[in-house]
């Protein structure tokens, strides 16, 4: 027996996949920085620590898509369409700050921000970007 | 958006907008309410200023919370409608207690005390002020408490 | 794009999230369908057409549609 996807079903796989990457981020991010700062590591195994926090992460946006195109054709049409604002604007702020730190000495922005950012913008265009049309 | 009539583009634009300037509005009150902040500043010289800045303020929530239960499908609205009726109404309940009941609880449990941990949130407030901010407070957790039922017995 | 989809939606005293288990799709999208903010594709189109066992033409009709023009 085929199961069908529905819209609840859709937002379930979401909702786990996310879950399920924000923890293993949540204990790799902990057990990494500890671990370094306890064994005192170096070399290749710690560019090996150092990107594993990440790759949950990577799953996260994995799922993210995975829901994309699991959604109905109207959730689709809005959730790209703010998508696309929020990378508009992570796209505008990351230029500007960018060009800020080369000729004006402002703070570094570390680039893990980026996607928490990018996240931000998204979430905040879901108040605006009310219209499919 | 070209084919879509001018009437529906321009409500979405306005309901945009005002979502926009509340939230500006909600911001520069978070970041300007301090004892020397630009907000106490602005109440304590420019009375009637202040007074239309607020009137707008207020208008602008409700004109951007009007428009936006316009726009969710009628389950959403049907949330909304019974969390603010049955929770609200709980709450009013709750809150016609503490009034009635308060010059007599007065004498066991000593207010001042006990809502001095959250006594910077009302400030130099009158007794009027704190009382309506209260109301408020309450209505609107039996409200957000009914919404949050509503939805998870819908699962 | 004008649809009837209230009215036959009212015939069979269905809610929107009714409807919207019907079609398999989530209800925020036959509000959106409802209230015009939104024109189904062809394959939605058509399976509301069938849900409602009537031809598209009597489900939805854009401006350009004849007999809507005549009928204001």
């Amino acid at each position: 027996m085929t199961i069908t996807m529905t819209p609840q079903r859709a937002k379930r796989r979401y909702f786990a996949g996310f879950s399920l990457s924000m923890a293993i981020y949540v204990v790799l991010v902990f057990g990494v920085s500890l671990s370094i700062k306890r064994l005192g590591v170096e070399g290749p195994l710690l560019y090996v620590l150092a990107v594993l926090p990440s790759l949950p992460l990577m799953y996260s946006i994995y799922v993210m898509g995975r829901y994309l195109m699991e959604m109905d054709e109207y959730q689709r049409a809005m959730q790209t369409r703010r998508m696309l604002a929020g990378i508009g604007a992570t796209l505008a702020v990351c230029s500007a700050w960018g060009f800020l730190e080369v000729f004006a000495d402002a703070p570094r922005l570390d680039l893990y921000l980026v996607y928490p950012m990018f996240s931000m913008f998204w979430g905040l265009s879901c108040l605006f970007v009310r219209s499919a049309k | 958006m070209s084919d879509q009539p001018i009437t529906r583009r321009k409500s979405s634009m306005v309901s945009n907008a005002l979502i926009g300037i509340a939230l500006l509005f909600a911001f520069g009150f978070g970041v300007g309410f301090t004892d020397d902040g630009w907000v106490a500043k602005f109440i304590a010289g420019q009375p009637w200023l202040w007074l239309a800045f607020v009137a707008a303020f207020c208008t602008l929530s409700f004109a951007a919370g009007a428009i936006w239960m316009r726009s969710i499908d009628e389950l959403a609205q049907r949330a909304h409608y019974e969390a603010w009726y049955w929770g609200g109404s709980v709450g009013l309940a709750a809150m016609m207690f503490l009034a009635l009941a308060s010059p007599t609880l007065g004498r066991f449990i000593d207010f001042e005390a006990v809502l001095a941990p959250v006594a910077f949130l009302t400030g130099d407030a009158t007794g009027f002020a704190s009382g309506v901010i209260a109301s408020i407070l309450v209505m609107s957790i039996g409200y957000g408490a009914w919404w949050l039922a509503f939805w998870l017995r819908k699962r | 794009m004008k649809n009837r989809l209230r009215v036959l939606r009212a015939e069979r005293a269905w809610s929107q999230a009714d409807l919207a288990d019907h079609l398999g799709v989530s209800r925020q999208t036959v509000n959106a369908i409802e209230v015009e903010k939104y024109d189904p594709s062809l394959p939605l189109a058509f399976k509301i057409a069938r849900l409602f066992a009537l031809p598209i033409e009597q489900v939805f009709s854009d401006d350009a549609d004849p007999a809507a023009k005549a009928a204001e």
